[in-house]
């Protein structure tokens, strides 16, 4: 993590090769995923608590009814009302993703503030890049913190989708050698576990055998019927 | 090979400085080691290590649900976390579960494995596959690279809490298993998994436990006494008392159960006498605590209780041992193949694991009887952390000689106080504190009451060990003791005065076990030891020394030793224990040196101050032991051994009764002592295990053998190393034991052929003589039968051959005296040792009561065989048929060989009792 000034009185600071935690002036923590950047004031002035954030982040923020904390992230504005959530820049489709986990947000475009959305725990807006309008839907993501927390679930779920939740959440390139792997399911959950161990476990289950190369990960098999 | 090294020193005339109480004070830089080491040792404070607790039992109510829900039920209550593949099992099939308190194993064994499932344990998940036809299911797959865990922990006897020393743990119908240690710790590292391991002891009833291995687990198992049966289908199928699997040969151990059934006298257990029916083992005869083990002579041995070593190991001419058997756990016998922890002595190792005190409840137990009456407290101090065992002993014979007709009165006494202490400060840390002291007095009044002739010996040791287990895998044992021995002989005529010998030490070491994996176990060790001897001065009543006598210089030593040695298992049926240690041998002054040219003739004496080394010795000691596992039932042994004894006792005497005992270390005239043996054995369990065979054979060779010149003086020389020869020895031999140590009839039936003879240049013209201690036929049959109820009979039947002396080989008459004429040396042997031993024990009340007693009647050389010891020259037989020295020098007169014994048939009987 670094912190480097790009204004009198802005800090930024970014998150690079690890997560990384950091508490904000007015106590807020911030947890942001590798590769974010988030960019604060060295002190919070005027009505609102406003930062800027490019990337992934999960934010727990602290109270304070008086100063509502504001979120920029690209062109969609998060205003919070005092909560856990995550938001991320780089979504499906590039869409911006908020998942609200407690307490309230209102999420709207920079340029449309009158058209806002309200998430509820539990709920997500994804805003998409090309301006649609801004879809709220129930999150059924249950591994949508696993970047941070480690806990992956999965349920019936397939290797391609298995697959990609392990190489974000390890930050791994993991790919198939044969694609008749790619459909076999699991049902497994696992908890603060290192990428090998979750792996051995899926190998053994799957009949898969795994080859390590750095950071690319070649599972390969003789897939399930 | 040894290497030497001198130290030229500056003659000095510096009279020796005050001994305080014959210890000198420790030099400077010896204190700066010995303070440094104990930093180190102590610098290992306590960890708090993560335990879990054992698998616990399930219980589940389900009706018509799908597995997968049943699965998650499982995972709530058990925190157990399964992954499959959904698609390729039942999952969605509805069952019903009615599961009460079952162990998890067996629980998924019946809702899985009836659905065509299997399961196998990976990392922290319980992995769930499709039964396959024709795949075998492994427990413990050997091709995934799967994390290995360590179990760990400690045995205990349930209703003491005293540790099980030597008890097995092994994986139910597997060959993988652990033994616990001498403070009843054992590791076993496995691949993860579910496992059931078996822990059993002989004379316990075993236990079984469901283990989930994903993860490492610490575990303390109490084992119950096995009153009423030693079941004979359940024995071991590994190591701890079964010489076919044991990493160890030549050797014998013995639990708190066998203990209890070996000869004893006065209703005692004898140590020493239940060693003399081991084969390899050879006490002189009866009255001597002294023994020799595959042709050593009797310094060679090393005795050790809780890691110190203790110096006479008996009272009362070797009648009674030197410690309450009450407070015996374990007894460890080394005849050949040493663990590279073991040094200082040539011949053998007895290590003997005192008891720690009752961690439950309060105890008492005692013996009275008509020679020795002995009694036991022990208790917890903080119940199952803490206990205290408070043991001793003491003579009741003056009656005894008032009985037999001595003109002149006699006062044999002797006591005994052994006090421990233990406690434990958290799982990983334990301490001990050991305490012994003991005395005996042999004095002989003449008819002015006046204390007259005597002698004395009294044996003070003290332990202090600290246990420190590092990880699941590392164990630490720390041991500071002392010990220290005195000899002396009361000398009424200088102005009641006494001579004294003394010998002590002073301990600073620690032993480590590495547990690295089931085929490895690496122990290494460092000790560091201060070692005090004086030959033999005289003091007078007053405190002073004796002006008539010559001051023999004092010794000063010190020894360092490292070793380091691994235990590997290669394959499924060899094994491999291979070391080495590496003592390093120095002394110092302040002394007095001579030195002598070769025809022993002094030729300079050197004085060096305290606190200067003069004299260092090296010797490395190479052991190795490998075995081969012909079937499981029988196995094949071979090792080689080198041992260094750089402390012998001086004593030109071969008569039983220790006589002025001098312990003399190597240095500038004293070679050290070395010896090599190679054995090789081969084991079989008969009858279903019942019976175990050994056959053993074994080659010694010593080398810088330590001799006498003929009629060397040992009392009151200072020039005692004058009086030395070196040469060489060897002995070989043959032992075949077969025993039984189950059910209602144990006992064993032992033959031991050997011979052991000795070299010396000086010595019988430089000719091979065999040595005293050469009995070429030892038997020994020993038996016991024990109804579990009320009665136990024991039986003991000893044949040696006698042991070889020197008889004259004429007379001749010269100015009307008759000269014995000798020629060589050992020609000759006393007649043959047999004696026969009985006992019978009767419990009043059956085992599980509270308050248990017995009465024992023992009958001590059963036939009343007088085994002679000494055969003398020197008596004719008078008118009246008595054989007495003849008064009347002048005159022709046929002398007649006398033989001495010591004693006929000794009866006893003694009430024991315990509550």
């Amino acid at each position: 993590m670094y912190r480097s000034f790009s204004s009198a009185d802005e800090l930024k600071i970014a998150a690079s090769g690890k997560i990384s935690e950091f508490t904000l002036p007015d106590g807020t923590k911030v947890t942001l995923n590798n590769g974010a950047t988030l960019t604060y004031p060295s002190k919070f002035t005027g009505g609102f608590r406003k930062i800027s954030l490019n990337g992934e982040a999960w934010f727990e923020v602290a109270h304070d009814r008086a100063h509502p904390f504001v979120v920029n992230a690209g062109k969609t504005v998060i205003q919070v009302l005092g909560t856990s959530f995550s938001v991320n820049t780089k979504g499906y489709r590039n869409c911006r993703e908020i998942i609200l986990a407690a307490g309230k947000v209102k999420v709207y475009r920079d340029d449309k503030p009158d058209d806002p959305v309200f998430l509820s725990p539990g709920e997500k807006a994804s805003v998409p890049a090309d301006g649609q309008p801004i879809i709220k839907s129930v999150n059924d993501d249950e591994n949508f913190l696993a970047w941070k927390t480690k806990h992956i679930i999965f349920s019936n779920t397939s290797m391609n989708e298995a697959a990609a939740l392990l190489s974000k959440v390890y930050d791994v390139r993991i790919r198939f050698s044969d694609n008749r792997l790619s459909g076999c399911k699991i049902t497994a959950t696992f908890d603060k576990q290192s990428l090998e161990s979750v792996l051995n476990v899926i190998k053994v289950t799957l009949d898969l055998q795994v080859r390590y190369a750095g950071r690319n990960i070649e599972l390969s098999g003789a897939g399930c019927n | 090979m040894i290497f030497r090294f001198g130290t030229p020193a500056e003659t000095l005339n510096s009279p020796a400085p005050d001994a305080i109480n014959g210890m000198m004070v420790i030099s400077a830089p010896l204190r700066t080691t010995l303070i440094t080491l104990l930093f180190i040792f102590f610098y290992y404070c306590s960890a708090n290590l993560y335990s879990q607790d054992l698998s616990g039992n399930i219980t589940l109510h389900i009706h018509n649900k799908p597995i997968s829900a049943v699965l998650k039920q499982i995972t709530e209550i058990s925190k157990i976390e399964f992954s499959y593949n959904p698609e390729s099992l039942p999952v969605e099939k509805n069952i019903s579960v009615e599961i009460a308190n079952m162990p998890l194993r067996e629980a998924l064994d019946a809702i899985l494995i009836a659905n065509g499932i299997e399961y196998i344990v990976v990392e922290k998940h319980i992995v769930l596959k499709k039964k396959s036809a024709d795949e075998v299911p492994e427990m413990i797959p050997e091709k995934t690279a799967l994390h290995r865990y360590t179990l760990s922990g400690f045995l205990y006897d349930k209703s003491t809490g005293e540790a099980l020393i030597g008890a097995n743990v092994y994986v139910k119908g597997a060959t993988i298993g652990a033994m616990t240690n001498g403070y009843g710790f054992f590791s076993l590292t496995l691949s993860s998994g579910i496992y059931p391991v078996v822990f059993s002891y002989l004379g316990f009833k075993s236990a079984e436990r469901e283990i989930i291995l994903n993860e490492d687990v610490r575990i303390s198992i109490e084992l119950e006494d096995d009153h009423l049966e030693i079941s004979e289908v359940e024995i071991l199928a590994s190591e701890g008392e079964s010489d076919v699997f044991a990493r160890q040969m030549s050797g014998i151990s013995f639990s708190q159960k066998t203990l209890g059934r070996l000869p004893g006298f006065g209703g005692d257990l004898d140590i020493i006498r239940a060693l003399q029916a081991v084969p390899g083992i050879q006490t002189f005869g009866d009255g001597s605590s002294l023994y020799y083990v595959r042709g050593g002579n009797s310094d060679q041995n090393l005795m050790l209780i809780d890691e110190v070593p203790v110096y006479n190991p008996s009272h009362l001419f070797g009648f009674f041992s030197a410690f309450s058997p009450d407070a015996i756990n374990s007894v460890q016998v080394y005849k050949g193949d040493f663990p590279a922890k073991y040094g200082g002595r040539l011949s053998s190792v007895i290590d003997i694991k005192a008891k720690e005190g009752n961690m439950k409840r309060f105890g008492c137990s005692g013996n009275i009887g008509p020679y020795a009456s002995n009694l036991t407290i022990e208790g917890p101090i903080v119940k199952n952390r803490s206990s205290f065992i408070l043991s001793g002993r003491i003579s009741t014979l003056n009656w005894l000689t008032n009985l037999k007709n001595f003109n002149k009165s006699f006062s044999f006494q002797f006591f005994d106080v052994n006090a421990k202490l233990n406690y434990s400060l958290n799982n990983n840390n334990h301490i001990f504190l050991t305490f012994y002291y003991g005395l005996d007095d042999f004095s002989r009044y003449n008819s002015v009451e006046v204390n007259s002739y005597g002698i004395g010996w009294n044996n003070l040791a003290g332990t202090f060990r600290w246990n420190h287990i590092f990880s699941n895998r590392l164990f630490f044992n720390t041991t500071f003791n002392f010990s220290r021995y005195n000899y002396s002989l009361n000398l009424p005529q200088e102005a009641n005065g006494y001579w004294k010998s003394s010998i002590a030490n002073l301990t600073l070491k620690t032993d480590a076990a590495w547990y690295l994996n089931p085929k490895n176990t690496i122990r290494s060790g460092v000790e560091v030891t201060y070692h005090y001897s004086d030959p033999g001065n005289v003091t007078l009543e007053n405190g002073n020394a004796s002006p008539d006598v010559p001051v023999v210089a004092e010794y000063h030593s010190m020894e360092y030793v490292i070793y380091l040695s691994n235990e590997q298992q290669i394959g499924k049926k060899f094994s491999l224990r291979y070391g080495i240690r590496l003592p390093v041998w120095q002394d110092f002054g302040p002394t007095k040196v001579y030195y002598f040219d070769a025809n022993h003739k002094v030729i300079d004496t050197i004085g060096y101050v305290s606190g200067e080394a003069y004299s260092t010795a090296f010797s490395p000691e190479p052991r190795v032991n490998i075995q081969y596992q012909l079937s499981n039932v029988s196995s094949v042994k071979g090792s080689y051994s080198r041992t260094t004894q750089f402390l012998q006792q001086l004593s030109n005497s071969t008569s039983p009764f220790t006589s002025l005992e001098v312990w003399a270390p190597c240095g500038v005239n004293i070679a050290p002592q070395t010896a090599d043996q190679v054995a090789i054995g081969y084991f079989r369990e008969l009858a279903k295990r019942k019976f175990s065979l050994s056959v053993e054979g074994y080659y010694k060779w010593f080398h810088n053998r330590l001799d006498y010149r003929d009629h060397a003086n040992l009392l009151f020389n200072t020039l005692i190393e004058g009086e030395l020869r070196f040469g060489k020895g060897w002995s070989y031999g043959v032992e075949l034991m077969l025993r039984k140590t189950s059910g209602n009839l144990t006992g064993w039936i032992g033959y031991t052929w050997s011979r052991a003879f000795v070299q010396t240049p000086g010595v019988n013209n430089g000719d091979i003589y065999p040595a005293s201690y050469d009995r070429p036929h030892d038997f020994c049959i020993n038996i016991s039968w024990d109804d579990k109820k009320h009665w136990l009979l024991t039986a003991n039947w000893i044949y040696m051959t006698g042991a070889a002396i020197t008889t004259p080989v004429g007379f001749y008459l010269q100015n009307g005296y008759t000269i014995p004429l000798y020629g060589a040396k050992n020609n000759d042997r006393l007649p043959d040792y047999h004696r026969l031993d009985l006992s019978a024990t009767y419990h009043f009340n059956k085992p599980g009561n509270r308050y248990r007693h017995s009465l024992a009647v023992t009958i001590y050389n059963a036939y009343s065989r007088l085994n002679p010891f000494s055969v003398s020259f020197n008596k004719i037989m008078n008118d009246n048929g008595e054989f007495v020295v003849p008064s009347n020098i002048n005159g022709t007169y046929q002398l007649v060989p006398t033989a001495m014994s010591v004693a006929g048939m000794i009866p006893s009987i003694n009430y024991q009792f315990r509550f």
